[in-house]
């Protein structure tokens, strides 16, 4: 595993009860790449994306960040989570909490971040995020739009290594998607490492370096998004994907 | 709604309607049949006194009007809208004099029904013996036990409160215990750490919560006295410290933790997960999630159902009265074996319960409103 490697997954299993959900899943992820895993519902996308920071444990199989093995028990888990962010289909903001110490929460708690240092980190995202006008607002008072957006800037401030983000903008209205994605674009232009999980296919073909389709538990094809939209090689691919343009044509 | 209700209203008093003749006259009518009543010493509108006639003559001509109006209809059925009575200004001015009859009726029912009572309950409260009336009792037993039956309500408030507040601080570490579950990443230590304390709360909830208090109350009291006698203390110093309020006190607090915690363990599960995941995709640890995120929401949403099982203990520390724990009950009781009547100051007892119960959910209706979450009425039992 060289240097380059942020992520490597090997032989990734994972079952719900009867339903085997991931079957052998390979992955590999390098700094500073945009990887989308696009997939129909109930492919594994968001179970594989959620074995990565263990949100869900994995049967069996390895998942190397950093070079240390997620998968090993003794491994320092709420340390390896700190180095990856990850943003929910639905936002999980803190509903307890105000836009700003959705932000400085984490950073103050978990690294021990004094207030006033931890919050002007938090200012500096949210400016990124374009929601320096909300700081002091209530986070269950904002649009879907506004609180994906404090989710990635809340991600942010654990200054993660990697984001993971698990269907971003499918809560949200047609609208407003654009402003969630205009924030990846820039995360991404920045060169960050991101894995993430879309059904916005002419964002995954602009914005990622590799596309992964996931079918039926399994990576089916991966390759650059000219490859995989242009040319599939798979027949599957070509059905998931032609189907999916005739539904956005609609 | 109630907007709406309360125009009614207004709209029915400054209005000129149909029901101006029926309302004044029924009033009219109550006004002369009180001022044909008894009056009391208290009654400043003596029989045969110049007001009273005063009064009773504006009833009577209301009346008459009334009647007037009445006969006119009969006679002009179809044409009523066009003889004198529904001249504006008659219909105005019987609508004034509606007011003076409402206004006449108004000091009679003062006079006749608010002052009398007052005076019945001055004379009850004050005779030789307790009288053979029910009311009569009530106000003899009430007044004549009023010290006794202030200390059970002052007593009853405060094994509520306290009781609630020690509860809801014991319940907050029993829930911790109750959700705990071993993680496949934690040693074996924790591991059986976490067992123990999950099944030592579920125990203490189902045996809290399958017994009556009544005989928890008993066993608390009889099992502590039986620890401060091992200590070698004379039975004098043990009922100082071992008080029956101090015993019911711990009753009401053992009691109510169990079903605190599990209002806030329901108050937890109905946290979405997502909260509990966020958190700990950001590298925080269960306790600090569970600490920073989880249990406040929890808590926030449990206010209404902790407000609830202060109503419940109100009433429930009722039972407390079979160890001796003087609160309103026994306070109650020994009135009733001092007066030997029972009937007459339990009902008592219920209103000043009822009271009780009534004013603290008006309080906890209006904390709920500041707080921001919903509110409740007045629960039954546990």
């Amino acid at each position: 595993m060289d240097n380059d490697t942020i992520i490597k997954i090997e032989n990734l299993e994972k079952s719900f009860g009867s339903l085997h959900v991931l079957k052998g899943i390979n992955l590999e992820v390098h700094r500073g790449e945009v990887v989308c895993v696009i997939g129909a519902s109930g492919s594994g996308k968001s179970t594989l994306l959620r074995c990565i920071n263990l949100l869900e444990e994995a049967d069996s199989g390895h998942i190397w960040f950093d070079g240390q093995d997620l998968m090993d028990l003794k491994v320092d888990l709420n340390g390896l989570r700190q180095k990856i962010g990850m943003v929910f289909q639905s936002f999980n903001l803190f509903n307890n909490k105000s836009v700003l110490d959705n932000c400085t929460l984490a950073p103050m708690t978990v690294k021990k971040i004094p207030r006033a240092q931890a919050e002007e980190t938090a200012i500096r995202h949210l400016k990124t995020v374009g929601l320096g006008d909300f700081i002091h607002a209530d986070s269950r008072r904002l649009s879907g739009g506004q609180k994906q957006r404090v989710a990635i800037a809340r991600a942010l401030c654990m200054e993660p290594e990697i984001m993971l983000f698990d269907e971003p903008t499918s809560a949200l209205d047609p609208e407003i998607v654009g402003e969630v994605l205009d924030v990846m674009r820039n995360l991404a232009a920045e060169g960050m490492t991101m894995v993430v999980v879309t059904h916005e296919m002419a964002f995954a073909k602009e914005v990622s370096d590799r596309v992964v389709f996931m079918d039926q538990g399994v990576i089916l094809e991966q390759g650059s998004p000219k490859e995989v939209f242009g040319n599939p090689k798979e027949a599957r691919t070509r059905e998931f994907l032609s189907r999916y343009l005739e539904d956005k044509m609609e | 709604m109630n907007e709406i209700q309360a125009n009614r209203k207004e709209n029915f008093i400054t209005r000129d309607h149909t029901y101006v003749y029926l309302g004044g006259s029924l009033l009219s009518l109550l006004g002369l049949s009180l001022w044909h009543s008894a009056a009391s010493p208290y009654s400043f509108i003596g029989d045969g006194s110049i007001l009273g006639m005063v009064l009773a003559a504006v009833c009577w001509l209301f009346l008459v009007v009334s009647l007037l109006a009445l006969l006119v209809k009969w006679t002009h059925w179809n044409t009523y809208n066009d003889t004198i009575m529904k001249q504006p200004c008659i219909v105005k001015a019987s609508r004034y004099l509606s007011y003076l009859a409402a206004a006449a009726c108004l000091l009679l029912v003062a006079d006749r029904v608010v002052l009398k009572l007052a005076y019945f309950i001055w004379f009850y409260m004050h005779a030789e013996s307790n009288p053979a009336s029910f009311f009569g009792s009530m106000m003899y037993m009430s007044y004549k036990g009023r010290s006794m039956l202030a200390t059970g309500i002052w007593n009853t408030i405060r094994i509520a409160l306290l009781g609630t507040a020690i509860a809801f601080c014991l319940s907050i570490l029993l829930v911790f215990l109750r959700i705990q579950e071993p993680d496949k990443r934690d040693n074996d230590f924790v591991k059986f750490l976490k067992i123990v304390a999950n099944k030592f709360a579920s125990a203490y909830v189902f045996i809290i919560r399958g017994t009556p208090m009544m005989v928890q109350a008993l066993i608390f009291y009889y099992a502590g006295f039986a620890l401060f006698k091992k200590t070698g203390l004379t039975v004098t110093e043990i009922t100082q410290i071992w008080s029956f309020f101090i015993s019911g006190l711990i009753t009401v607090s053992l009691n109510s933790t169990a079903y605190l915690a599990e209002v806030l363990r329901g108050g937890i599960m109905a946290i979405d997960p997502g909260q509990m995941e966020a958190a700990r995709s950001l590298g925080m640890t269960h306790w600090q999630a569970m600490m920073k995120v989880v249990f406040p929401q929890a808590v926030k949403n449990s206010i209404p159902a902790i407000g609830n099982e202060f109503i419940i203990n109100i009433k429930d520390s009722s039972v407390l009265s079979v160890i001796g724990c003087s609160d309103l009950m026994f306070m109650t009781k020994s009135v009733a074996g001092i007066y030997y009547r029972a009937l007459e100051i339990y009902v008592v007892a219920a209103i000043l319960y009822l009271v009780l119960t009534y004013l603290s959910s008006l309080l906890l209706k209006y904390l709920s409103k500041k707080l921001d979450t919903p509110a409740q009425g007045i629960p039954s039992s546990n």
